[in-house]
């Protein structure tokens, strides 16, 4: 469907200087946020954000629901949680596993997020365990390590590992629980 | 074999990353060697996986953006970012990103500035069969004229939906400096109030310390003196019932004890029997009132011999200054079973 911005999209993948310079000031506006999470590779974040933006707009993904500005920027913000999400540490897979296998792990992974049925008992198993555990996640999830946590938290160092196992454990018995509650 | 405690208590930081190059090698040798370590792993990324949910991009950016998504309920997504962390701050990001469209929006509608013009359509050539074909497809221009209104409508209410957001925002905002304006201006009168009464006290306060500087330097010029050594201390012999200088009679009901004088030592001449005990010593004054009381067995001349007219003996030192000038009865008394049984009593006169 034409829309009332296809001139300027064109005029942007044309590549037409004030075209692609109000583009990519929209793009580093609504990139902003991320930057404290991603600085160390800022100028590859805005790269791969401009490559999704234009890929975007070449393939006529723009429907004109929303004002171009409005579009462009959720753009930005879906790669910028992709980018975010990228960038942890997190071993979800095996190190030695092909990368074919890791994409099909990897795509695992995202269908469980999309389940309605596994938001729902993920969210009801949080609800369930106790704050600290949470926050202890949180912290590991963002990638302190044990030392670094027990200064935070001025906790042995041993005794903050038992916790955390402690935390896993229960996680995973009330997910048990729940999912026996609903077979 | 079960699991390695060594590296149980480790495998949510290997997973992370975050374990030590040396702790990651012993890990994965760990992970190598035994069936029961490699189910630890997955057990810590199956909690990791609760702990660590996310829903996928598209999802967060929707919430954030519209406040709902077509597939999950608003009820479960606001529970969801209640109570994972990791996920909240993933929105979080997302709305400051959204604020901050809103506020160029609103900067452009209160500027009256369009990111770039909406084309004006080039007028159509009227005349010979284009009148006819203009005719023919006026049901489909007048749709698509529908459709473009319902397009302005829509590009309208969004524009407006955000330049309200930004004005709410703003009017927050000035609420909440006038909100701090005011508790502010609240707390200043209430510190100038605390203020005037601490100044208004300060006088009274003033006047107290001097009155307590000059009882002070008053006590400690008495500590003094009563440090000092005293000499020719006057020895008053006491009986019971009348009072005589020592070794010269004197008629008369008390004893005279100059006001001038420190202290005096009055010898008690106690006719009490040797065997009956003197637990106490009180002094009162004239209208009977107990102004000192002595507690404890009181020992007698303890070199009298027997037959010895001042076997009774007793010494009192009498603090004058301290009791100041009036008339006094001292008791000798004896305190058993809760009862206070009255022995003998002196008279003195301090004048």
């Amino acid at each position: 469907m034409a829309t009332d911005s296809d001139p300027f999209i064109q005029a942007y993948l044309g590549g037409e200087s004030d075209a692609v310079a109000e583009v990519d000031r929209w793009i580093q506006g609504a990139a902003r946020p991320f930057f404290r999470r991603l600085s160390s590779q800022w100028d590859d974040v805005l790269q791969d954000v401009r490559l999704e933006v234009y890929k975007a707009l070449s393939s006529n993904q723009f429907r004109g629901e929303a004002n171009l500005k409005t579009y462009v920027w959720r753009v930005v913000n879906h790669s910028c949680l992709d980018l975010l999400r990228k960038a942890s540490r997190w071993r979800w897979i095996e190190l030695e596993d092909s990368p074919e296998v890791q994409e099909v792990a990897e795509r695992k992974v995202r269908d469980e997020s999309l389940s309605l049925a596994t938001t729902d008992l993920l969210t009801k198993v949080m609800e369930r365990v106790s704050e600290e555990c949470r926050r202890l996640w949180q912290m590991i999830f963002s990638g302190l390590s044990y030392r670094e946590m027990s200064d935070r938290l001025e906790v042995k160092e041993g005794a903050l590992r038992v916790r955390v196992l402690r935390c896993r454990k229960r996680a995973l018995e009330l997910r048990e629980e729940l999912l026996g509650e609903e077979a | 074999m079960s699991a390695d405690r060594y590296l149980t208590e480790r495998l949510p930081w290997y997973l992370s990353g975050a374990l030590e190059e040396a702790e990651t090698a012993e890990v994965e040798r760990l992970l190598a060697a035994s069936e029961d370590n490699r189910r630890e792993l997955e057990e810590a990324r199956a909690a990791a996986r609760v702990y660590g949910h996310r829903l996928p991009a598209g999802v967060v950016v929707d919430y954030a953006f519209e406040g709902s998504h077509p597939e999950v309920t608003g009820e479960l997504l606001e529970r969801y970012f209640r109570v994972s962390p990791v996920a909240a701050e993933e929105l979080e990001l997302v709305r400051e990103s959204r604020l901050a469209l809103a506020s160029e929006l609103a900067g452009e509608a209160a500027g009256n500035v369009l990111p770039f013009g909406r084309p004006v359509p080039a007028a159509p050539p009227v005349g010979g069969w284009r009148r006819l074909a203009l005719a023919a497809s006026l049901v489909g221009v007048t749709a698509l004229g529908l459709a473009a209104w319902q397009w302005e409508q829509l590009a309208q209410r969004e524009d407006l939906l955000v330049r309200t957001e930004a004005q709410l925002r703003e009017a927050r905002s000035r609420e909440g400096e006038v909100a701090a304006d005011e508790a502010m201006r609240r707390r200043l009168e209430a510190l100038e109030s605390e203020n005037q009464q601490l100044a208004a006290g300060k006088s009274d306060l003033v006047d107290q310390l001097a009155a307590r500087d000059g009882r002070l330097e008053e006590m400690s010029r008495q500590i003094a003196e009563l440090n000092e050594p005293l000499v020719n201390v006057p020895l008053i012999d006491v009986w019971p019932g009348d009072t005589v200088l020592r070794g010269e009679a004197q008629d008369g009901p008390a004893v005279v004890v100059p006001r001038q004088t420190r202290s005096v030592a009055l010898i008690l001449n106690s006719g009490v029997e040797k065997e009956q005990q003197i637990t106490g010593l009180d002094i009162l004054d004239s209208l009977g009132n107990e102004v000192w009381r002595s507690s404890g067995r009181l020992e007698r001349d303890p070199g009298a011999q027997e037959g010895d007219p001042k076997l009774g003996n007793l010494t009192v030192a009498l603090p004058v200054q301290q009791l100041g000038v009036g008339r006094y009865t001292l008791r000798l008394v004896n305190r058993h079973d809760g009862r206070t049984e009255i022995l003998e009593t002196y008279e003195i006169e301090i004048r």
